[in-house]
């Protein structure tokens, strides 16, 4: 019997790429996961990536998490199970609502992280320029601060009042609506 | 080199403005004075996101009175902005039933925000929703459907706007009468109008209005506006009422490509149907009662279609007169180049269904589906007579689609009622132990024994295993069964024994029936039911997969 997921190398070896973490962790992804991030696109278009990537601003801890999240998502923009190229087009995937609640309920799981994680993930995100996981990041800490006042939103996040009261006050009267 | 944790703080300006730009914009408003940093940070988001949940713990005119305070604000607040001050304005304005004031003061209130100059610079996207249950269960109890929200396209930002949704907003006014609207919205690309009220002479106006749409979105949509109705009196739709309407509207949609049209049973009861000239469509989705299908027909080019995705999800409908089961039929022919298609019947097969799925074979045989590659087929197995019909709709769609590469079978079965009896019905769970343990009795003896003595005979399927198939013999390669085992000649597994043996080309075949200690069981069968020396049957061995079943969904949070 042979070893589990040789097979799948061997298909696939063409069009690997390794990405290199700031601690020296290495990870072997496929193409079409790693060209989710904008950056890494260019990198392979200015053919650019003999040797791996580095990486030197993301973790391993981080980048294991980024690549996670663009398996799932590349599967998603190459057809469910990528069973024929030819469905590839964009239209294909815009509503397979199955499969859209379950990229739903992937990403969902995904951001069940600690804060300091999720920040992590959204300065991956911005660096490597992979537009989804930077929106869904974001809008987890947009949901954070709903219904929250500015007193608890500093406290939450740790940020020093530095305006003075009377700087404080001349802002609270432009946009009295949003103190009330 | 590990960087130190990132907190908020550590964020570049432009990531916060991201943030911003999803959040709230009371909330966000507020962050202004969180420190000198974030003074100016949401002013420049981009983004202005009103949301009544924001204002939850006072009375929902509150938030009204906020909002309109807001709006008068507005320009003051975003003064210091530079460029295009706001590109996405959301409008989320949770309904209370009982509250009919709430729904108009807020697209009143709409229009004022839309006036102001910092939105009618340049905003890109709106969202004006008008949040209600999910399926609109309290309108329809009071007796009507919708609130009595307006909006006018007059009032939009017009030249910039790329993405308009509404939601819940019962009259929506065209924009000013053509020549003059042919350019009215020449950027719109993405309209989603869900549970709202226009007529189909407004709509065309709308759609015709907008050259570069390219992805129209009519969910639950209703077609005559309230005002029409005689329900309400309307300022300055008193003569809408009055309006002889034709009976067939024709819209030409010539940039759209993805068209989702679910009528959820609500289809107009005055007006008549509509036909859609959508030459570049790609994707088509479509939700209704299988009698009133025919109310909506699709132009597309004869020939040569983009068509890639078809989705039709019919669900139950008690009509069933001979019209439209040829008209169920013509309107599944009409996306005959479709290259993915997904079929969903969402009713008990009765007799008509019986009758509808014979009409199949008349029209199957004359227009082929020359282009479909995948199938996705959702039918109903239940009770054991619509197995029957089930079977016909197979065989008659299988017979029309010669170059099927990728089958995808789920048989629908309903979990038995518990009130029926009065005896409380077992649970799933128990229900798959005890197949489990038949199954295993089973097993042991196979075990034992000579296979072929021992297995029961899965019989053949009529309809289906007496006849032959073109995208059998050289195309179909994948086959995927979904399905609940309820016994082991139970009309899924007649199934799998069907594909095993007849698909001469079969890669592979996955069975996700519910219980997947069972695929063991099927997979050891399997193996006897693909024929001996087939030059397959060692490839599709080696390959035959069995997927687990998905784990069920999670219930949403919230």
């Amino acid at each position: 019997m042979a070893s589990a997921g040789s097979g799948d190398e061997k298909a696939a070896a063409a069009a690997m790429i390794t990405l290199i973490s700031s601690d020296n962790e290495k990870f072997e992804v496929t193409e079409a996961t790693a060209t989710l991030s904008q950056t890494i696109r260019h990198m392979i278009e200015d053919g650019c990536t003999d040797g791996g990537v580095p990486l030197p601003n993301v973790t391993s801890k981080i980048l294991a998490r980024v690549i996670e999240y663009c398996k799932k998502h590349a599967t998603a923009a190459a057809g469910e199970e990528g069973s024929s190229s030819s469905f590839s087009d964009a239209a294909f995937l815009e509503v397979d609502r199955a499969f859209l609640e379950e990229l739903e309920e992937f990403d969902d799981a995904f951001l069940e992280v600690d804060r300091a994680t999720l920040f992590d993930l959204i300065l991956a995100a911005n660096y490597l320029d992979i537009k989804g996981l930077l929106n869904l990041t974001c809008q987890k800490v947009a949901d954070s601060v709903k219904g929250k006042t500015p007193e608890q939103i500093r406290e939450m996040y740790n940020i020093v009042n530095d305006l003075t009261p009377e700087e404080e006050a001349e802002i609270r009267r432009e946009t009295q609506w949003a103190f009330e | 080199m590990a960087t130190a944790t990132a907190g908020l703080s550590d964020l570049p300006d432009d990531i916060l403005r991201r943030i911003l730009y999803f959040a709230p914009a009371k909330e966000a408003a507020s962050t202004a004075i969180l420190s000198r940093r974030w003074r100016s940070l949401w002013r420049t988001s981009g983004a202005v996101n009103l949301d009544s949940r924001s204002y939850a713990h006072f009375h929902a005119r509150e938030f009204i009175k906020k909002t309109q305070a807001f709006a008068g604000d507005m320009p003051a607040a975003l003064a210091a902005a530079e460029g295009p001050v706001i590109r996405k304005l959301t409008l989320h304005v949770e309904q209370i039933i009982y509250e009919t004031n709430l729904a108009i003061n807020s697209s009143s209130m709409l229009t004022s925000l839309l006036s102001s100059p910092a939105a009618a610079a340049g905003t890109e996207e709106l969202r004006f929703v008008i949040a209600d249950d999910d399926d609109g269960f309290h309108s329809r109890r009071h007796g009507r459907y919708g609130n009595m929200a307006e909006l006018h396209f007059g009032d939009l930002p017009s030249e910039s706007l790329r993405v308009l949704h509404v939601f819940n907003c019962s009259t929506l006014i065209a924009p000013p009468s053509p020549p003059a609207a042919v350019l009215f919205l020449p950027r719109l690309a993405e309209l989603r109008l869900r549970r709202c009220g226009v007529r189909l002479a407004d709509l065309r106006r709308i759609v015709e209005a907008a050259p570069q749409l390219a992805t129209l979105h009519l969910e639950c949509y209703h077609y005559t506006p309230m005002a029409a109705c005689g329900i309400v009196g309307n300022d300055d739709g008193s003569e809408i009422g009055e309006e002889v309407v034709p009976s067939c509207y024709r819209i030409q949609c010539p940039a759209v490509t993805t068209l989702v049209f679910e009528a959820c049973g609500d289809w107009p009861w005055k007006e008549g149907g509509l036909e859609l000239d959508v030459p570049r469509l790609q994707y088509f989705r479509y939700k209704g009662l299988i009698h009133l299908q025919n109310r909506l027909s699709l132009k597309l080019p004869a020939s040569s279609s983009n068509v890639i995705r078809t989705d039709l999800h019919f669900v139950h409908s008690d009509y069933g007169d001979e019209q439209v089961q040829v008209r169920f039929w013509e309107f599944i022919q009409s996306f005959n180049a479709t290259k993915v298609m997904k079929l969903k019947l969402d009713m008990d097969f009765n007799n008509d269904h019986v009758a509808m799925a014979e009409k199949g074979e008349l029209f199957c045989s004359n227009r082929l589906f020359y282009n479909l590659e995948r199938l996705e087929l959702e039918v109903p197995c239940e009770p054991a007579t619509a197995c029957k019909t089930c079977a016909l709709f197979i065989a008659n769609l299988l017979r029309c689609c010669p170059v099927l590469r990728d089958l995808h079978l789920k048989l629908i079965t309903r979990p038995p009622r518990t009130n029926q009896t009065g005896i409380q019905a077992r649970s799933d769970f128990d229900k798959s132990i005890d197949h489990f343990r038949n199954c295993r009795k089973r097993r042991k003896i196979v075990l034992n024994g000579e296979e072929d003595e021992t297995y029961d005979e899965v019989s053949d399927i009529p309809g289906l295993s007496d006849h032959s198939f073109d995208c059998l013999k050289s195309y179909l390669r994948i086959v995927s069964l979904q399905f609940w085992m309820e016994e082991p000649n139970c009309f899924g597994v007649q199934l799998a024994k069907f594909f095993a043996e007849n698909a001469m080309v079969l890669q592979e075949i996955s069975i996700d029936d519910g219980n997947h200690k069972m695929r063991e069981h099927v997979n050891h069968m399997l193996k006897r039911w693909v024929p001996a020396g087939s030059s397959k049957r060692k490839n599709l061995l080696t390959t035959a997969s069995f997927r687990e079943s998905r784990p069920r969904k999670r219930q949403r949070k919230d």
